[in-house]
């Protein structure tokens, strides 16, 4: 099997796919780690 | 006490687009987009000596092609926010909009997977979009701005990069020499990928080149002429230096040099003028290197598709069925393109190559308006070359064109047929008999030859390199004489200069007027050939081991390739090249000499060092 460029996903592709999923979802994401976060934080 | 808190944000949502909202963040997109890539085009190019396939006026053709992807989309969005009476969100329209323009800019980035081009897009353009809309006036003000600067800049910019090109010949032409009283006008006509085994000219047994089989009896005709490199770009650049293809340096990535002398400067200075009228725009256009010294040099043509072409989304697969689906009878492409969505972009950002009709008109409007001084013109033509698609019926001339060699056979009959107008329009204006007319082919096709199929610059097989040479200089070279012994297309150069009144040594190479003379061939170059290393091999390319070099003399083939192996073929009786001789003691003695035949042509030890894919 012919295996070139084309055919394989470079790990560029991966960091792109994270990035654009974190910026799309960023005030989501910011709010469950807040929430997270909160959670395990401790309340004086 | 507790601290003021900060005013709260007026959610951006809730701020709804308007109907201009709708067009300025069009226009917008389509700038930012266009600025980027015509950005990217420029620094590969100039910074990096990158091939970026783009026409000269990029600038104002990718601002058109963005321009008219990107108001395409404003419609029905317009359209819905008139519907739905201003209740979708500025938010919304300008992170579609920053979207597509994001996109379009990561499509450039060829090493991404498209759908993680897509995300990546998407998350930049809703960031952009949720930006602009936070402060709605302010967003909306500096949307505008971008707009209208960049129109203006990317417009004048496109405009200023082509100005010298479009409206400098007369200077050019004012500024050369009287040329000599008795200078001949001289016309190279270049038949891309036509291989001498197709043309009956040769022997072939179908009627593929009527006209020039009835020019051969005005002509001296090369029955052994060999390329000196297998595809445009080397042997272009060979043609018009007279330096072998690794020397001169143009290969898949970059031009070739820039110090090297070129037959249009050296013709230049005997007061010629010169036009280039090149169908591979990509191969053969300004890029290259070959269109300097040119005093006219014409390559990507200017259309409303060209400029579509220009942008990013148009190069993706989706992008090129959209376009081709408003063709007549290609319909289906539309649904292709909306149902299965491709976005890979095509590599090779060529422009439509022109029918070679085209190429003659463009020549002879040209020649109208030079006036009487002699000329140097290239005609490129591309009718042959895949995807092998030439016009007027010409395709279903040989079998009903039922295989593609059928219509391979076709795009040489109809460049055959438009060479046949060239001559006869040339013999009503009267200037047939003070012009010379060379008919050669940059290098051939292979047609499944080694198991190499509908293919060329992979190889330095016989198929490849065996071009057709036909020269009609009237009280030059003798009419109805073939010559049987071999020639480069290296001498090309110096055969240019030389008939241009330029004396020998001007440009490397030895010129085939000797040749012509005598019959005799033992003066001219020796023949080499050279293959650059492939970019992306296919894994039945002989090029994937690297780069490849070879030799012909009037019995051997020889062949060495990348990775060290090397063959010999008694091509003369051996035509298909399966029987390597290389081991046999025989052979190993001539490889020898020919190694050290290479060595020499190229002024290298053995075997020749790398220099860049050569």
């Amino acid at each position: 099997m012919y295996i070139g460029p084309d055919s394989l996903m470079p790990l560029a592709s991966v960091f792109a796919a994270i990035a654009g999923f974190f910026l799309m979802f960023w005030r989501r994401v910011v709010g469950a780690v807040k929430l997270i976060a909160s959670k395990f934080s401790t309340k004086h | 006490m507790t601290e003021p808190r900060p005013p709260i944000p007026t959610p951006a949502r809730r701020v709804p687009a308007g109907l201009a909202d709708v067009w300025w963040l069009a226009i917008a997109g389509a700038v930012v987009a266009a600025a980027i890539h015509v950005a990217y085009t420029e620094i590969s190019f100039r910074l990096f000596d990158r091939f970026t396939w783009v026409n000269r006026e990029f600038a104002w053709l990718a601002l058109g092609g963005y321009l008219a992807s990107f108001l395409a989309f404003a419609v029905p969005i317009a359209a819905l926010v008139l519907v739905l009476r201003r209740r979708i969100s500025l938010r919304v329209v300008a992170s579609f909009f920053a979207a597509l323009s994001a996109f379009a800019a990561i499509l450039l980035y060829q090493k991404i997977h498209p759908y993680a081009q897509l995300a990546l897009g998407i998350g930049v353009g809703v960031q952009v979009g949720a930006w602009i809309a936070r402060d709605a006036a302010r967003g909306m003000r500096r949307v505008r701005a971008i707009a209208l600067v960049g129109v203006l800049s990317l417009g004048l910019a496109g405009l200023a990069a082509g100005a010298r090109h479009r409206f400098g010949e007369p200077g050019r032409l004012a500024a050369l020499p009287t040329p000599a009283a008795d200078a001949p006008n001289i016309v190279l006509l270049i038949m891309d990928t036509v291989r001498a085994a197709n043309m009956s000219l040769y022997g072939y047994a179908r009627a593929t080149t009527p006209v020039l089989d009835a020019l051969a009896h005005e002509s001296t005709v090369f029955d052994w002429a060999f390329s000196a490199a297998p595809w445009t770009a080397p042997s272009h650049a060979s043609m018009m230096t007279g330096v072998w293809p690794s020397e001169a340096g143009a290969d898949f990535l970059g031009p070739m040099h820039d110090s090297l002398p070129t037959v249009a400067e050296q013709l230049a200075k005997r007061g010629y003028a010169s036009g280039g009228f090149m169908a591979n725009t990509g191969y053969a256009g300004y890029q290259v290197g070959i269109a300097r010294g040119f005093t006219h040099y014409e390559d990507y043509p200017f259309s409303f598709e060209q400029a579509l072409w220009s942008t990013t989304l148009a190069q993706t697969g989706s992008g090129r069925n959209l376009m081709d689906g408003l063709k007549p009878g290609q319909r289906w492409r539309l649904r292709q393109a909306i149902l299965r969505p491709n976005f890979h972009t095509i590599r090779v950002r060529r422009a439509e190559a022109q029918p070679a009709a085209h190429i003659a008109r463009n020549f002879f409007a040209w020649r109208d308006a030079i006036g009487p001084r002699p000329y140097f013109a290239m005609l490129n033509f591309m009718d042959a070359h895949e995807p092998y698609e030439p016009p007027d019926g010409f395709s279903k001339r040989f079998n009903g064109g039922k295989e593609p060699m059928d219509h391979y056979d076709g795009g040489i009959a109809y460049e055959d047929s438009v060479i046949g107008t060239i001559v006869s329009r040339l013999r009503e204006r009267g200037e047939l008999d003070r012009t010379v007319i060379i008919v050669v082919a940059d290098h051939g096709e292979q047609w499944g030859e080694h198991g190499l199929a509908s293919s060329h610059a992979n190889s330095l097989y016989m198929p490849l390199l065996h071009v057709p040479l036909l020269v009609r200089a009237p009280g030059r070279a003798t009419a109805g004489q073939r010559i049987s012994s071999i020639v480069s297309l290296r001498d090309i150069a110096a055969t240019l200069v030389d008939l241009g009144g330029a004396p020998p040594g001007t440009l490397p190479g030895v010129s085939l007027a000797n040749a012509w003379s005598s019959g005799r061939t033992d003066k001219q170059s020796p023949v080499v050939a050279e293959a650059c290393a492939a970019v992306n091999p296919l894994p039945t390319d002989p090029t994937r081991l690297g780069p490849i070099k070879g030799s012909l003399d009037s019995t051997w083939h020889y062949i060495h390739y990348g990775d060290g192996s090397e063959a010999l073929y008694a091509w003369r009786t051996d035509r298909e090249e399966l029987d390597n001789r290389a081991a046999t003691p025989e052979g190993r003695a001539v490889v020898e000499r020919h190694r050290a035949a290479i060595g020499r042509a190229l002024g290298t030890g053995w075997p020749p060092p790398r220099r860049g894919l050569f």
